[in-house]
């Protein structure tokens, strides 16, 4: 064990914990936003837009996030750039950073799988709780913000706190787009010298404390939601 | 304006299931009516589209000059008609995520606009007379289904509807408090509010009924005063059904 490089590579890589968290709570934040709408919009069944949902979520779901990443990371450039000649701007596309597209990325993954998570805590609140908003006189929206989407987020919290570990872990990811994210900044660290044992060593630390904190404060949260619930609470 | 509720030839059907070929009643202001049947009689539907939880096919529903057409009507009257009605459901319905309270207080909040320390006020002293006092902050899962009962009477009662419904309200419960739901609905009938009941609980029906409609096959058989329904029913099928229920002590009696 090269302790000495650790010593110094160590706080580099706690450095990078910024950019990661900046594309975890970014893609998280819109990402479920959107899951929530394509969830509804499901549910409503609108035409048209229900069966476009349904595609892009099975679409999102099969492909692998990186091949997800290396298209957004590619191909929304060029798509960009000619979207902007076509209404007459000239977009100076590389000066868009890396940080973007993978956030991109993960953000439409996020959507897809959130939407189905949210789908399945609203499908899982009685009938008769839309029921009895109705007998009261509630229209739809009242319905869902006031009685039936409290309970469906206590359902989904479990579900949603596995996304969010899962999503801090697929950022790395960014790193095959030249992201200088936690796993990128170890990796370059650990090339010149070969340290890459420590390298991951250290990764592995951050990345259980990151996962550990996050789970400890989802726990906390539904805990919280759920407390109209007869049963026991969730170990924190 | 000469009758609260009117309902006027609703048919309804579940797939190939008619359900109620047709139905037809006009209720009084006051009048408490009590729908008895057989189960598959179609009187809990027939309660479900008096608000539109189930939307009827053909016919029409009238609450207080609210009416809404089956073939032809517009979401905001649906919504009209709703706040003219309140009801009061066999599984209680209480909203899970609110306390007692707040299930009291939400429909004068959200639905009517009341400010809310002046709907909290309102709530309590309606928790209080169905005796629930101490319960204001309980959630639905730590009361009985007794309390629970007693608490979706009080939802439905703060919005001071011009109809109550009261699906089955005794069926889902212990047989030991069946009796204090009953009482709090026998209190709420004496205050003169237009009342519909599907029960099974002839006691009752005899005790606070004004009307006694009895159902079968999706439509009425049968309908008069208790007295006359419940003693000396006219329609063999009104016969056969009481002495099913009472074990033939009606008969006897008569």
């Amino acid at each position: 064990m090269d302790f000495a490089f650790m010593a110094e590579a160590f706080p580099q890589i706690v450095g990078a914990i910024p950019i990661t968290l900046l594309m975890v709570f970014v893609s998280a934040a819109i990402g479920w936003v959107l899951g929530l709408l394509f969830a509804l919009v499901r549910r409503a069944d609108v035409q048209f837009f229900s069966q476009a949902v349904a595609v892009f979520i099975s679409f999102m779901r099969s492909v692998p996030s990186v091949i997800l990443l290396y298209i957004s990371y590619y191909v929304m450039p060029a798509v960009i750039y000619f979207y902007g000649q076509n209404i007459g701007i000239e977009i100076n596309v590389s000066g868009i950073p890396a940080v973007v597209y993978a956030i991109a990325a993960l953000t439409l993954n996020q959507a897809a799988y959130a939407s189905e998570v949210f789908r399945s805590a609203i499908a899982a609140v009685d009938e008769g709780q839309f029921e009895a908003s109705y007998s009261i006189g509630m229209n739809k929206t009242q319905a869902l913000q006031k009685v039936i989407l409290p309970q469906a987020m206590a359902t989904a919290m479990p579900n949603l706190g596995g996304l969010f570990i899962m999503l801090i872990k697929d950022t790395s990811l960014a790193y095959y787009v030249g992201v200088y994210e936690i796993t990128a900044t170890a990796n370059l660290l650990s090339m010149p010298t070969l340290n890459f044992i420590e390298a991951y060593i250290m990764t592995t630390v951050i990345y259980e404390v990151l996962s550990f904190v996050f789970n400890q404060m989802f726990r906390a949260e539904e805990n919280h939601l759920k407390r109209f619930r007869a049963v026991l609470a969730a170990q924190v | 304006m000469e009758y609260m509720v009117q309902i006027d030839h609703i048919h309804k059907s579940f797939g190939d299931n008619h359900v109620l070929q047709g139905v037809s009643m006009n209720i009084k202001k006051g009048e408490v009516v009590v729908i008895l049947g057989p189960s598959g009689s179609g009187k809990t539907t027939l309660l479900r589209t008096i608000n539109f939880l189930d939307a009827a096919d053909e016919g029409s529903i009238t609450v207080n000059e609210a009416r809404v057409d089956a073939q032809k009507h517009s979401k905001a009257q649906v919504l009209e008609l709703r706040k003219k009605t309140a009801m009061v459901f066999q599984n209680y319905n209480l909203f899970a995520n609110m306390t007692i309270l707040q299930n009291v207080m939400e429909g004068l909040v959200t639905v009517r606009k009341f400010k809310k320390s002046d709907a909290e006020k309102m709530s309590m002293e309606i928790l209080d007379k169905v005796g629930l006092s101490e319960k204001y902050h309980c959630y639905p899962s730590q009361l009985s289904g007794g309390q629970q009962q007693r608490a979706g009477i009080a939802r439905a009662l703060i919005l001071d509807p011009d109809v109550i419904l009261f699906d089955e309200p005794t069926s889902a419960l212990d047989p030991e408090l069946v009796g204090e739901v009953l009482n709090t609905i026998k209190a709420v009938a004496q205050t003169g509010i237009t009342m519909i009941v599907v029960t099974h609980e002839i006691a009752f029906a005899k005790e606070v009924a004004s009307r006694v409609v009895f159902m079968e096959g999706g439509v009425v058989v049968e309908e008069g005063k208790p007295g006359e329904i419940l003693v000396n029913p006219k329609e063999p099928r009104t016969q056969q059904f009481l002495s099913r229920i009472t074990g033939g002590i009606n008969q006897k009696s008569a």
